[in-house]
């Protein structure tokens, strides 16, 4: 652990917690479940960040879970979506799409040796099914966005 | 270094379980008070696991994290759930009204 580490590490709990505060003091219902996703997909980097590789896979899967199920849910409760919101969920969706390529390449960069060694190792296929899962509920998620966009 | 690292992940775990703890007492839609309780058990997983790697214990409860983080999704599609009955069959969105619902 180095100093950059820390700086890391302050970064990355600063911003989990302001998305936290926002996602409770939100008025838009969207914007909160999303607010509330990225706190949690950020808040699964710190476990990357320490080793814990198998609780980061967990709760990276929980915060994207919570991003789609919820997001699709208070996405059918609105009445009217309003211009402003449209720029946060882009913005913020384009974040999102940004930080799992970037988890991405550092599992891949992580995970070298074992790529390497496709056929001896099983836990690679665990980590392959995540990834699928990973893209189809972006690809939902993404879908639904636009249905809420252009009703 | 490595200590000041997980300490400063200590803090914001207590950091969401303050924001969790606010929003399930101050919070009265059912969407809102879902996205607390998931701070608020992230927070308190997330005080053990790093309060465990500050003080050494490296990787020691990691699979007793990932259980309960198991444990918590489930939750998760409970409550959902219960969310949508609210909204299909009883139309009710705070949870407030609940308690009316009693018959």
């Amino acid at each position: 652990m180095s100093y950059l580490d820390f700086i890391l590490s302050i970064i990355i709990s600063v911003l989990t917690s302001v998305l936290a505060a926002y996602s409770l003091l939100s008025k838009d219902d969207l914007i909160s479940v999303i607010a509330a996703g990225l706190s949690l997909t950020l808040f699964s980097l710190a476990y990357l960040h320490l080793g814990l590789f198998g609780v980061f896979l967990i709760q990276l899967a929980i915060a994207i879970s919570i991003l789609v199920v919820l997001g699709l849910l208070s996405s059918t409760l609105r009445q009217r979506p309003t211009g402003r919101s449209n720029v946060y969920v882009i913005i913020l969706f384009i974040i999102l799409a940004a930080l799992l390529a970037l988890i991405s390449l550092k599992i891949s960069a992580s995970y070298r040796p074992l790529i390497l060694q496709f056929s001896r190792t099983p836990t690679i296929f665990a980590l392959l099914v995540l990834h699928g899962f990973l893209i189809v509920v972006i690809i939902i998620g993404l879908k639904k966005l636009f249905e809420v966009m252009n009703p | 270094m490595s200590f000041l690292v997980a300490s400063t992940y200590l803090i914001a775990s207590i950091i969401l379980v303050v924001f969790g703890l606010y929003g399930l007492t101050q919070i009265k839609t059912l969407m809102r008070l879902l996205i607390s309780l998931e701070l608020l058990t992230s927070g308190a997983l997330g005080i053990l696991a790093f309060l465990a790697e500050s003080i050494g214990l490296h990787k020691a409860n990691e699979d007793l994290v990932a259980i309960m983080l198991a444990i918590d999704s489930t939750m998760l599609v409970l409550v959902v759930l219960l969310l949508l009955i609210m909204l299909r069959v009883f139309k009710v969105y705070d949870i407030n009204l609940l308690s009316t619902l009693r018959r």
